[in-house]
């Protein structure tokens, strides 16, 4: 699935969001994961990104399509964030679920 | 001893606010225009088929194109001096060709008259006529030459890149809590409102901002900057060949020999590439000196400048090849490629799509920010205020009612007008540029929600004037699975939703009429009044 890059990149800027006071403030959700893990989690996250966008376009257009895809994911992120900051938030988790199954399927295929 | 004047003087980052505020307004309503019709020309094929519907070819493979071409020059051109035929792929279904026909031999003789382009069916080599229309094109070229004759044109954008780019260096230094305030997007709240929608419009997208922009500018700096050319050759054409190579020039021998069949040239160049040929160009057919020089597809690479293979036209021979290119020409190609991403499949497309809407929003919110900025609650705007306030009215909510009439135009008028293609054009201006005019006679708040509502309306009718005027709408599309068509009236109606929200928004934040205002004061003055006393 090609869209596997845009989907694990909104699942790690959501990651990076959540480190943020400010939105784990307004989100008010228990048991959020500690923010040092979040980073080291979206840092993976971009990481299979940047994988994934190189091995469907090719080395030459895969680095393109990656920055491409990290920039345009974090627009709806954001405009979610504003208004309905918990659903933007557990659309990440939506993402990465997703992302990862796309990303394991291909891989077994 | 002088005094120190550290107190006096305005920080780096206060310089920078103020380059970035007053360039940014200077070229923002021409960077708007820019933006928003580039942002439309990465669909330029498929603008251009929407608004030929009669054109409903079947996709062949290259090879097949270029012989039914040929067969079709064959009949009509057999002895021109030289044919130029655009192969065609899963974007533009139909094979273009122009002909270019040869000079009486005479030395007073005037120039062959220039033959119009036309376009054939690759399966059967047969001329398919549509309606006249500029399509996508004109919003390709309007992006960089903004209808303005040349040089001028280019020369007017190129300076409103190079703004934009100095826009972009001195907004980065400027927005100091840039990693802060990356998520930060709050709503009616004013000023507050626009800056965060500038910042998070600016910087979410900055990589693809700062690439497009640069790119722009290089993709014409040998326009801009020719002196490097002049001072290291003579004749620039000579600068041309060092880099790309030259087509062999043979003169017309006046011996007939049949022109060789042109598919295996084909199959052969897309061989040695491991692409496709673009286009092909045929000189002096069924001669002896008769060549076949085939381009590469920008298609499959980033490199938007592919190489070319000369082939004999006599026996296919190969003749010669353009050069490998050097470093130079190859990041020259490349940004070129990047930014006009014609390497980009459906889903990269859409994604420079995107993001070049974000830079529309980055630049709109930008001009509409520096006159909420500055008006003050119980002073009237002053001359400069008013007159941005009705600049950006004109730029961003005219303009796209501008596009849409231009796509109205295409359905509406007879299709086999003559001159309709420029008239198309003539009505995109004319509802701009009436329309910001209109504007002008309303109170500012109205004249966004009434422009913009009405911008909202024109796409919304995108799709209906279709379905009654052609035979291909929105129904039948879906019946006969034609995605493109699909495509295409979804796109109208999501972008007239999009413009809708916005004319709701701009009622919204009208401010209450001065009546009501004064109603309002005196229900509140009592409570002031208690207030005080407390």
């Amino acid at each position: 699935m090609q869209l596997e890059p845009f989907l694990l990149s909104y699942a790690g800027f959501a990651s990076i969001a959540l480190t943020t006071q400010r939105i784990r403030r307004n989100i008010a959700m228990p048991n959020l994961p500690k923010i040092g893990a979040l980073r080291i989690f979206a840092a993976i996250l971009f990481s299979l990104a940047a994988s994934r966008a190189v091995d469907h376009f090719g080395a030459e257009k895969g680095w393109v399509a990656f920055i491409g895809m990290v920039c345009l994911s974090a627009v709806p992120l954001v405009l979610m964030i504003s208004r309905w900051p918990r659903v933007g938030v557990s659309a990440g988790l939506g993402a990465v679920i997703v992302g990862l199954g796309a990303m394991l399927l291909n891989g077994a295929g | 001893m002088t005094k120190p004047q550290a107190d006096t003087a305005p920080s780096v980052r206060q310089s920078m606010a103020w380059i970035h505020g007053w360039l940014g307004l200077i070229a923002g309503w021409i960077l708007f225009a820019m933006f928003l019709t580039g942002t439309a020309s990465y669909f330029r094929p498929e603008i251009t088929r929407w608004m030929q519907p009669e054109i409903d070819l079947a996709q062949v493979a290259p090879a097949i194109a270029a012989d039914t071409a040929v067969a079709h020059l064959q009949k009509v051109a057999p002895s021109a001096e030289q044919w130029f035929i655009t192969l065609p792929d899963e974007r533009t279904t139909a094979t273009r060709i122009f002909i270019r026909d040869r000079p009486d031999p005479g030395p007073n003789a005037k120039p062959a008259p220039r033959r119009p382009e036309m376009r054939l069916d690759p399966k059967s080599g047969e001329e398919v006529t549509a309606r006249e229309t500029r399509g996508g094109e004109h919003f390709y070229r309007f992006h960089f030459q903004l209808q303005i004759p040349h040089p001028w044109g280019r020369w007017l954008a190129g300076l409103c890149a190079m703004a934009m780019l100095t826009a972009i260096i001195s907004g980065v230094i400027t927005h100091k809590r840039i990693f802060v305030d990356f998520f930060t997007l709050r709503w009616s709240k004013g000023q507050r409102s626009w800056l965060d929608a500038h910042n998070a419009s600016a910087v979410l997208a900055l990589p693809f901002h700062a690439m497009i922009t640069y790119t722009g500018l290089i993709t014409l700096v040998a326009m801009y900057m020719p002196w490097p050319i002049a001072a290291n050759y003579k004749d620039p054409a000579t600068f041309e060949t060092a880099v790309f190579g030259a087509e062999p020039e043979e003169e017309y021998s006046g011996r007939f020999i049949p022109l060789t069949p042109v598919a295996p040239l084909v199959a052969d160049a897309s061989r040695e590439w491991g692409g496709r040929p673009a286009t092909m160009t045929v000189r002096n057919p069924n001669d002896a000196t008769a060549t076949i020089t085939l381009f590469q597809s920008a298609k499959d690479r980033l490199n938007a400048r592919g190489g070319s293979i000369v082939y004999s036209g006599v026996d296919g021979r190969r003749l010669s090849a353009s050069p490998p290119p050097g470093p130079g020409a190859e990041t020259a190609g490349v940004m070129l490629g990047l930014h006009m991403g014609n390497f980009a499949g459906p889903l990269l497309r859409w994604t420079y799509f995107f993001l070049g809407l974000t830079g529309t929003a980055m630049v709109g919110t930008g001009l509409v920010l520096w006159t909420v900025k500055r008006k003050r609650p119980n002073a009237a705007p002053f001359f400069g205020l008013r007159l941005a306030e009705r600049l950006n009215l004109g730029a961003i909510a005219c303009l796209p009612a501008g596009m849409a009439a231009f796509l109205l135009a295409n359905r509406l008028l007879p299709a086999s007008m003559p001159g309709r293609a420029d008239i198309e054009v003539s009505i995109m201006f004319w509802t701009w540029f009436g329309l910001a005019a209109v504007a002008c006679l309303r109170p500012i708040h109205r004249a966004w929600a009434e422009t913009l509502a009405l911008a909202a309306i024109a796409f919304l009718a995108l799709p209906i004037v279709s379905v009654l005027t052609t035979t291909r709408g929105l129904p039948t599309s879906l019946q006969k699975g034609d995605w493109l068509f699909i495509s295409f009236d979804l796109a109208m109606i999501a972008t007239g939703a999009l413009l809708g929200f916005a004319a709701w928004r701009a009622a919204q934040s009208a401010p209450a009429p001065v009546r009501q205002r004064k109603q309002a004061s005196d229900a509140v003055q009592p409570l002031k009044e208690a207030a005080d006393a407390a």
